[in-house]
C-alpha cells in the first residue's frame, strides 16, 4: 500500500474491556528432552494458575474457559501437523473450541490479539492463549534451514539466505546511512544478556563487555554471533478475562488497552516508499528536510503501523513520556535500533540515542528488555510474544520479585539463584508495551497494558 | 539436482514465465507497467497501482550496490558454495531493486562498500534456470563501461 484509504487507518476498539490475569512459563533451554510439549504446556499453564495465587483450583479454572488459542510457529520443527489438537486434548479443554494462530515470530503477539478479539467480543469470558516451540529435535543447522524458509522460494531461496543475513543486509545499509558505530549495536547484547541473568527463565545469562562482543566471530557481517538470539524450546501461558470475570479471578488484573497489528511484505527489495506515517507525538514538519525512501528496506513499516494504531487505541500521546517499560523483538542488536524508531522513541536515523542514552536501561526513562529477552532469555518462537506479555505483567503487578528472585523458582529449574541478582522491578511502573515481530518485519504487534 | 549448487528457484509461475525466458538469453527482462514504469519481483498487478497493464523491458543490467552482507555459513543443504559468500541487495538504474550474491570480488568488508557500481552477470544453472548475479562494474581507463 503506497497511500492509505479511507477505513485503512480506522482505530482499533474493544466493545469490552480485556484484563490479563494471568501469565507463567517454563525455563527455556536449547534442549529439553525431559520433559514432551505437552508437559511444558502444562506446567506453565499450571504455573498460570497456582503462581499467580488466582481465587480458583486449577480444576475449577478449567471448568470456566470457554475457549482457547494456541500458538507454534513452525510444524516442521515437531514434524507435526495440528500440534495444536495434541496440547488441546492434553490440557482436558476437549471438546472446546481452539484456534491456532501462525505470523511467524508474531504468531506469539497474534495469538494474544486473537484472544482479546474473543473477550473484547463478548465471544468469550476466559480465553487461555499458550504458546510453545521445541526447536531440539532436529539440528541446530537443520534448524536454522526450516527458518531460512521464510526467504521468497521463487527468487531468493537460490541466494544462500539464513536469518541473520536477512537482517545483516538492514544493519549494513542503516549502519552506512545513519553512521552508527558497532559498539552501539554491542550495548544492546550487553545489556540484554546481563539482564537476563536475573531471570530464572534465561537461556543464555551472560555478563559480557563491548569489546567481547565486538572481537566475537561474524555470523554474517556486520553482525556477530553475540548479537543474535538464542533457540529455545519451551512454553509460556496467558489467561485473558473480561472485567466481572478478571476481578472474580484476582484482586490485581492488568488491563490490556490495546493490541494491533500491522504487516509488511516478506521480500525487503519489494518495499515500496511512502510518506511517513506520522505518530501522534511526531509533528508534521519532522521530516521536511530529509529525502528518503522511507519506509524503504531499513524500517519496519509493520512496527509503525501497529504502534500508529495502538497508540491511538490506548490514548498515548508521547510514548517515550507515558510508557514506563518495554519489551522489544530483539532477534538481533539492529532490528532493536530500527524498532525504536520505528515505534516513535527518536526520530528516523536517530535510534542509536535511545541505547546510548541510557534510557533503555533500568532507572533510564524508558527501561526496555529487563526480562533478557530473545538475546538473554527465550526465542521459542510461538511462546515469545507471550513470554514478553507475561514479563510486562509482572512488572505492573509490582511482583518482579515474586517470579524472578524467590530461590524455589530457580531450584525448580535445577538452578541456584545468584546472591549477587540484580532487582530489575520498575518502581511505580503503570503502563508497558510489548512488541512482537516476524520475519524481516512481515508481520508486528504491538500490545500496551494498563494497571487498573 | 545432482551437480547443482544452488536450490533452484521453484516453481516457475506463468506471469513470471518472460523473466526466466529472457535470462536464458542474457537478458535481464523487468516487468514495467505502463502508467508507473518498472518493478521488481515479476506480478500479475503492477504493486504501485495494482494494474493489470503490464508489458516487459530489458534492463541495461546496470546498478549499484545497495547493500550486503558477508555470509560465514550457509545452512540449505543444497545451497554449496564455500562461505564466505556475499549476498547482495542491487537497486538497477531502471529504479527496482533485487535480491543476488556478488561475486568477482574479495569478500572482504574493506573491500566490499555500499552504493559501489555493479553489472549483472548471467549464471546458468540448468537448461532452464539462468539466474542473475552481479559483479563490480569494469573500468576502462577509470570511466564505467
Amino acid at each position: 500500500m503506497i497511500t492509505f484509504g479511507e477505513g485503512n487507518l480506522r482505530i482499533p476498539r474493544f466493545e469490552k474491556p480485556v484484563y490479563i490475569v494471568a501469565g507463567g512459563m517454563t525455563d527455556f533451554r536449547k534442549r529439553y528432552p525431559e520433559k514432551s510439549t505437552e508437559e511444558l504446556v502444562a506446567e506453565a499453564l499450571s504455573m498460570a494458575i497456582l503462581g499467580n495465587e488466582l481465587n480458583v483450583s486449577i480444576p475449577d479454572f478449567k471448568r470456566m474457559v470457554n475457549f482457547c488459542v494456541y500458538s507454534q510457529f513452525a510444524d516442521h520443527f515437531g514434524d507435526q501437523l495440528l500440534a495444536g489438537a495434541r496440547v488441546h486434548d492434553a490440557l482436558g479443554f476437549d471438546p472446546l473450541g481452539n484456534i491456532e494462530v501462525k505470523t511467524g515470530g508474531a504468531t506469539g503477539g497474534h495469538a494474544v490479539l486473537a484472544g482479546a478479539m474473543a473477550i473484547a467480543s463478548g465471544y468469550a469470558d476466559v480465553v487461555p492463549v499458550i504458546g510453545w516451540e521445541r526447536m531440539d529435535e532436529v539440528p541446530t543447522k537443520q534448524g536454522n534451514s526450516y527458518i531460512a524458509s521464510a526467504a521468497c522460494k521463487n527468487f531468493e531461496s537460490e541466494l544462500g539466505w539464513m536469518y541473520a543475513s536477512y537482517y545483516a543486509l538492514m544493519a549494513q545499509r542503516y549502519l552506512f546511512e545513519n553512521q552508527v558505530p558497532r559498539e552501539t549495536l554491542a550495548k544492546i547484547t550487553v545489556k540484554n544478556r546481563r539482564y537476563a541473568c536475573a531471570s530464572p527463565f534465561s537461556q543464555n545469562p551472560m555478563k559480557l563487555t563491548e569489546a567481547e562482543v565486538l572481537a566475537n566471530d561474524m555470523v554474517s557481517d556486520p553482525l556477530s554471533f553475540l548479537e543474535c538470539c538464542v533457540m529455545s524450546t519451551g512454553a509460556a501461558a496467558l489467561v485473558l478475562a473480561d472485567e466481572t470475570t478478571a476481578y472474580t479471578l484476582t484482586d490485581h488484573p492488568v488491563r490490556l488497552t490495546a493490541i494491533c497489528s500491522g504487516t509488511h511484505t516478506l521480500r525487503t527489495a519489494d518495499r515500496r516508499p511512502m510518506e511517513v506515517l506520522r505518530l501522534p507525538h511526531e509533528p508534521e514538519d519532522l521530516y521536511k528536510d530529509r529525502e528518503w525512501d522511507w519506509p524503504g528496506f531499513s524500517s519496519f513499516l509493520a512496527a509503525r503501523m501497529a504502534a500508529y494504531l495502538a497508540y491511538h487505541m490506548a490514548g498515548i500521546h508521547n510514548p517515550l513520556e507515558e510508557l514506563d517499560i518495554l519489551e522489544t523483538h530483539d532477534a538481533f542488536t539492529i532490528s532493536d535500533i530500527q524498532t525504536y524508531e520505528d515505534i516513535g522513541l527518536r526520530p528516523y536515523g536517530r535510534g542509536r540515542e535511545f541505547i546510548e542514552s541510557g534510557e533503555a536501561y533500568l532507572g533510564g526513562k524508558l527501561p526496555t528488555n529487563l526480562s533478557g529477552g530473545l538475546l538473554g532469555t527465550m526465542h521459542a518462537v510461538g511462546a515469545t510474544g507471550i513470554f514478553q506479555i507475561i514479563e510486562i505483567f509482572w512488572q505492573l503487578q509490582n511482583r518482579w520479585a515474586k517470579f524472578h528472585a524467590d530461590p524455589k523458582i530457580w531450584e525448580r529449574f535445577g538452578k541456584t539463584m545468584p546472591d549477587d541478582i540484580e532487582n530489575l522491578q520498575v518502581r511505580n511502573a503503570k503502563r508497558g508495551a510489548a512488541i512482537s515481530h516476524a520475519g524481516t518485519g512481515s508481520h508486528v504487534t504491538m500490545a500496551i497494558l494498563e494497571k487498573s | 539436482m545432482e551437480g547443482l549448487n544452488r536450490p533452484l528457484p521453484h516453481p516457475i509461475t506463468p506471469e513470471t514465465q518472460p523473466y526466466w525466458d529472457g535470462l536464458k538469453k542474457h537478458k535481464l527482462m523487468l516487468p514495467n507497467c505502463e502508467a508507473c514504469g518498472p518493478f521488481f519481483y515479476p506480478r500479475i498487478l503492477c504493486p504501485k497501482c495494482h494494474s493489470p497493464n503490464l508489458t516487459w523491458i530489458e534492463a541495461s543490467g546496470r546498478g549499484r550496490l545497495f547493500s550486503f552482507e558477508i555470509a560465514y555459513q550457509a545452512f540449505n543443504p543444497e545451497f554449496k558454495i564455500e562461505p564466505p559468500y556475499i549476498l547482495a541487495m542491487i537497486e538497477l538504474d531502471e529504479g527496482p531493486r533485487i535480491m543476488s550474491n556478488l561475486i568477482h570480488i574479495k569478500p572482504d568488508p574493506m573491500v566490499v562498500k555500499c552504493d559501489m557500481p555493479v553489472e549483472v552477470v548471467f549464471e546458468k544453472l540448468t537448461e532452464d534456470i539462468t539466474i542473475p548475479l552481479f559483479q563490480p562494474a569494469k573500468r576502462i581507463g577509470g570511466r564505467l563501461v
